[in-house]
């Protein structure tokens, strides 16, 4: 007899393939299509949840078939399906009949980051005051800890004006929809509290947040940034940085 | 840790769209239960969940964890699961008797297993690593299934006796599961009734399911629940007394009003209870 690996190995099979289904099932083999119904739009109902903006670009016919197009080739490896997505702007990049739309794949990863920012563990904001007690040395040699809601992109196209564009205009980060020529934008999501944000960030602000993600050193940090602007203003960026919950603790040098 | 430690009452199943309403309202609902997924991580979800379970008992309900797929435990899954129970406190908590995954992919649906000596061993098994992990027993909810493996040795309702017997889990009865399975299948819903033991059934289940095109029934909890599962529950509920008893409604999801009203009728089943003791 089969072993359990094998039979779970079998059904998936017949999910594909509806021809194996009786061996395995008997007089009940109608039923297997059911279930490659349910795995396939499981996880197209879970890119529609997580892809809002991308949809609204696109309409909701067209994301669905490019939703289950995906669907079909790319396996989901959680059984969280908020987990599921992570792969999809990679396949939007890909995919023939939205390359009309070359701004579309950035769309869909500032989308992703916004959903994971969505789901991120919580973290206890940091008290600015904090920092206040360390002396100049003992600052030098920190490492800021970004919030694990923080994401941040590099783009081609304005993906983070794109995005603003779809929110309400009583969200914080409304903006008119951008000219798709506008230019490149860097893109910084996290979550406020409970909201998710998402702005543009300059060079030398994405350099800092981007060496403190690395869990580079201030010192380090600090040289990136003033690297792309001299005028890079560290104590006004952190104290923004801190109240907003982008940076929420630091770790002190390690001298061991 | 008692099996649970829900109201012997009617709760309903709430879903995100409905949670504004019910922090807004705070309807006269006995309890509610949600899908622990929903709630992973922080932020706003989790949030809203921490004001709702401050005026109601919450059960919490997995989706994800595919106890019986051949594949080892999902470890950041059980430690998501641990982190929500010390957070919400739940009354109970509850998952399926499936299995989800293979080796290389999820397939995200509560998948049947073969009821086989086979599949109870290792049942018994992760079962036991959960409630190890967990520190808690575990419900385990009896599945609706389109098909039924060639290879069964177990009839289903001593399938879900032993588990319970061998690795101390309480069972989650859900009724429409076993209606849709006496349509889908032939088993008898009666005889997997009376198997069960009375006193590890810890909650029941009610729900609607769609009939498609070829007649085979899908519980897709998107219709109001049939006639005949009313009739199940108070066959349930006279077999093994008074339980907490949940309404789910995944899809086509109406107002609240209108949840309120049908799970009303699962207070009514259980009122009769009382009359006819």
């Amino acid at each position: 007899m089969k072993s359990l690996a094998a039979l779970q190995a079998a059904f998936r099979d017949a999910t594909q393939d509806t021809a194996l289904a009786p061996a395995l099932f008997g007089d009940t083999a109608a039923g297997i299509d059911a279930y490659a119904n349910n795995i396939l739009f499981n996880r197209v109902d879970a890119l529609v949840e997580a892809f809002p903006v991308t949809r609204q670009l696109v309409g909701d016919a067209f994301f669905e078939g490019m939703a289950r197009a995906a669907a079909r080739r790319q396996a989901s490896r959680s059984g969280d399906l908020n987990r599921y997505g992570a792969e999809f702007a990679d396949f939007i990049a890909a995919f023939p009949p939205a390359q009309s739309l070359p701004y579309l794949a950035d769309a869909a990863r500032v989308d992703w980051l916004a959903h994971r920012a969505y789901y991120a563990a919580d973290a206890a904001p940091l008290e600015l005051a904090r920092l206040a007690t360390l002396d100049a040395d003992a600052q030098a040699g920190l490492r800021f800890e970004l919030s694990p809601a923080v994401g941040l992109l590099v783009s081609n196209w304005p993906a983070a004006s794109i995005w603003r564009a779809h929110q309400t205009e009583d969200s914080p980060d409304h903006d008119d929809f951008p000219s798709p020529d506008q230019g490149g934008e860097r893109v910084l999501v996290w979550r406020d509290g409970r909201r998710v944000r998402v702005m543009r960030l300059g060079p030398a602000e994405y350099a800092f947040l981007g060496a403190c993600q690395r869990s580079q050193p201030l010192t380090e940090a600090l040289e990136c940034a003033l690297d792309l602007d001299m005028e890079f203003d560290l104590g006004l960026s952190l104290q923004r940085w801190i109240n907003d919950q982008v940076i929420v603790n630091y770790q002190e040098r390690d001298f061991t | 840790m008692p099996l649970t430690t829900l109201p012997l009452a009617a709760g309903i199943g709430l879903r995100p769209p409905h949670l504004r309403h019910v922090l807004d309202t705070r309807p006269d609902v006995a309890w509610f239960e949600v899908h622990a997924e929903n709630y992973f991580g922080g932020g706003a979800s989790l949030a809203a969940l921490e004001k709702v379970r401050a005026h109601y008992p919450i059960s919490l309900h997995g989706v994800g964890l595919g106890l019986g797929s051949a594949t080892p435990l999902d470890a950041d899954h059980l430690t998501e699961w641990r982190t929500l129970i010390e957070r919400i406190e739940p009354a109970a908590i509850s998952e399926h008797l499936c299995w989800n995954a293979l080796p290389q992919e999820h397939l995200n649906d509560l998948l049947p297993l073969p009821y086989s000596e086979d599949a109870l061993d290792w049942m018994v098994a992760r079962v036991e690593i959960v409630q190890d992990t967990l520190g808690r027993p575990i419900l385990i909810e009896n599945l609706s299934s389109y098909v039924r493996f060639a290879v069964d040795t177990i009839p289903e309702g001593e399938f879900l006796a032993e588990l319970a017997r061998r690795s101390g889990c309480g069972l989650l009865v859900d009724v429409n599961n076993l209606f849709v399975n006496h349509h889908n299948l032939g088993r008898d819903a009666h005889t997997a009734l009376a198997a069960l033991p009375a006193d590890a059934v810890a909650e029941i289940h009610i729900a609607g399911f769609e009939e498609r095109e070829d007649g085979l029934w899908l519980d897709s909890h998107g219709a109001p629940v049939h006639v005949g599962v009313w009739s199940l529950l108070d066959d349930a509920l006279a077999r093994f007394g008074a339980r907490p008893v949940l309404l789910e409604r995944d899809r086509n999801l109406p107002d609240f009003a209108v949840l309120m009203q049908e799970a009303n009728g699962a207070q009514a089943a259980l009122d009769r209870l009382k009359v006819n003791a």
